[in-house]
């Protein structure tokens, strides 16, 4: 009833009334950066089985979150910081068959976020309320993020489409792509770099525990009307704008964490889609 | 007197992993467009060495050319169409059309700024046309049978224009209609003038269709024409049979 009761004076008028609030206008700028951003990274992620490395990232990233706050840099970059030496750690795990990669993803997942909890109750002065970080808030998003969040976005985009062929390649086949003379280890590790950036602008929005569900649930939405690539991607950042929208609105008129709402928001939009899939090719 | 530049040209290679020696002091030449098959009993070194020739291992001792470039340089790879192991790598489900599978054929080709040109666009058409599926360019490759994601592959090697094309037991799995079409393809393919080398269980066919084999079992059994054409039963008993034996048998 309650749920009812916040959500039917939702009309265009006071929709718009809600960006009469500063910190709504920039939730919604960095939402909708992120949400182009996150499945134009995740479509790589997700066709290459890479979802775990996902999840370690944005552990990891708490990490960062936490290290920036408590040497007073910004959040975003000490994010991005602690992805990349985690991606470069675990690789040399592997490379020098310390560990295998599944279990070399497990050490980072774990000790990243243990670490971050930690750093985040050692800071001085406290005051931090981790949950923004774990589930994402919209009320933290500054206009100095607003900035990083395109930039870095901008930057994590544009370098997308200037390896989108290789990425494409080495996600088709590995050893076809090396054995024709790609170097597909520093392809992997620029895509690892970029799912870093794009987790490091998502926190704020998303949440660390949410980010890896944007980057992989609107491209398993798109993937269901079995498409070419470029289109499964058009697709994936459609749904994804959508349920970023929706989703904060939603977060905004019943007042809870913006990143569960527009993951929820993206779940039943992946749910729509398969039912909609599933009933078409009964049809057929 | 002009001297050709082998296609492949290996020498001395040795390869092995946890003092295991996998391959012992090999050496054979393919020259540019003869059509080898490599032929061998399961574990004898097959797939090792193919993977030997694309740089995907590096071998204790020996050197791998092709045309006259070593393995180790992206240019001397870019010259190779590779046909894996067929439904070995690609998940059928993958969301793309052959259009964008073949097209993938040129990214090793082309630099990170280099648009998509009108070159490009040919070489990715001829392939389409060379291996007849032209109807399929705009069909998502889940939709395809395993003959026709097997033709969109070999499209795909020749998008890259290479000048050698090493196939990994590509008719395997293929029922006999799309295996012939395949071995058709080849021979266009092989008769434009690439050279093709192809790792086959189907020794019936090797002196129907390739001009010479190479037969290993750690080591070069035999390589050339007649003398590698052994029947299936022979090549069980490689398993079992020694060197000596199989040399001697077949006159090397």
């Amino acid at each position: 009833m309650v749920l009812i009761k916040n959500l039917w004076p939702i009309t265009a008028f006071n929709m718009l009334e809600l960006f009469h609030y500063d910190f709504m206008v920039r939730a919604m700028e960095a939402g909708i950066i992120l949400a182009i951003v996150a499945p134009t990274i995740g479509i790589f992620f997700v066709v290459r089985r890479y979802s775990a490395m996902a999840d370690t990232l944005a552990h990891v990233s708490l990490a960062g979150v936490a290290g920036g706050l408590f040497l007073g840099i910004s959040t975003v970059w000490a994010a991005f910081i602690a992805c990349v030496i985690a991606i470069f750690g675990m690789e040399r795990l592997r490379e020098k068959r310390i560990l295998s990669s599944d279990t070399a993803v497990s050490l980072f997942l774990f000790g990243g976020l243990a670490l971050g909890v930690v750093l985040i109750g050692l800071r001085p002065g406290g005051g931090v309320n981790v949950a923004n970080y774990l589930f994402g808030s919209i009320l933290t998003v500054s206009s100095e993020d607003v900035l990083q969040i395109a930039i870095v976005g901008l930057l994590t985009f544009i370098t997308t489409l200037l390896f989108w062929r290789s990425f494409f390649s080495i996600s088709l086949d590995e050893d076809v792509a090396q054995g024709t003379g790609l170097s597909v280890s520093f392809l992997n590790r620029t895509l690892a770099m970029l799912g870093a950036a794009t987790i490091a602008i998502s926190i704020n929005v998303v949440g660390m525990l949410l980010v890896g569900a944007l980057m992989v649930i609107p491209v398993l939405a798109s993937m269901q009307f079995r498409m070419g690539f470029k289109q499964t991607w058009l697709f994936s950042v459609a749904f994804s704008v959508v349920s970023v929208v929706v989703g904060l609105i939603l977060s905004y008129m019943l007042n809870l964490a913006s990143g569960a709402t527009i993951v929820l928001c993206s779940v039943v939009l992946f749910l729509l889609v398969l039912a909609s899939t599933s009933f078409s090719q009964k049809q057929m | 007197m002009s001297v050709i530049t082998p296609a492949i040209e290996v020498s001395h290679l040795t390869f092995g992993r946890n003092n295991d020696i996998l391959l012992d002091d090999f050496s054979f030449t393919v020259n540019p467009g003869e059509y080898v098959a490599v032929i061998g009993p399961n574990g004898g070194g097959k797939t090792t060495l193919l993977r030997l020739l694309l740089g995907l291992q590096k071998p204790i001792s020996g050197t791998i050319k092709i045309f006259g470039l070593p393995v180790s340089s992206s240019y001397a790879l870019r010259r190779i169409g590779y046909i894996p192991q067929r439904g070995g790598l690609i998940d059928p489900q993958f969301p793309a059309t052959a259009e964008e599978v073949v097209c993938a054929g040129r990214t090793s080709l082309l630099g990170w700024f280099d648009r998509f040109g009108k070159d490009d666009e040919d070489l990715v058409q001829k392939a389409f046309e060379m291996m007849d599926i032209t109807h399929l360019r705009h069909r998502v490759i889940a939709s395809l049978s395993g003959g026709e994601r097997q033709r969109v592959l070999l499209a795909r090697a020749l998008a890259q224009d290479p000048g050698l094309l090493i196939l990994d037991e590509p008719v395997d799995g293929l029922d006999p209609s799309s295996r012939e079409d395949f071995y058709a393809s080849l021979k266009r393919i092989n008769k434009a003038g690439t050279a093709i080398l192809f790792v086959t269980h189907d020794v019936h066919r090797i002196s129907t269709e390739a001009d010479s084999a190479i037969c290993l079992r750690h080591e070069l059994v035999c390589h050339g024409t007649k003398s590698c054409m052994i029947s299936g039963k022979e090549l069980q008993n490689m398993r079992h049979g020694s060197h000596k034996e199989l040399v001697a048998h077949h006159g090397v």
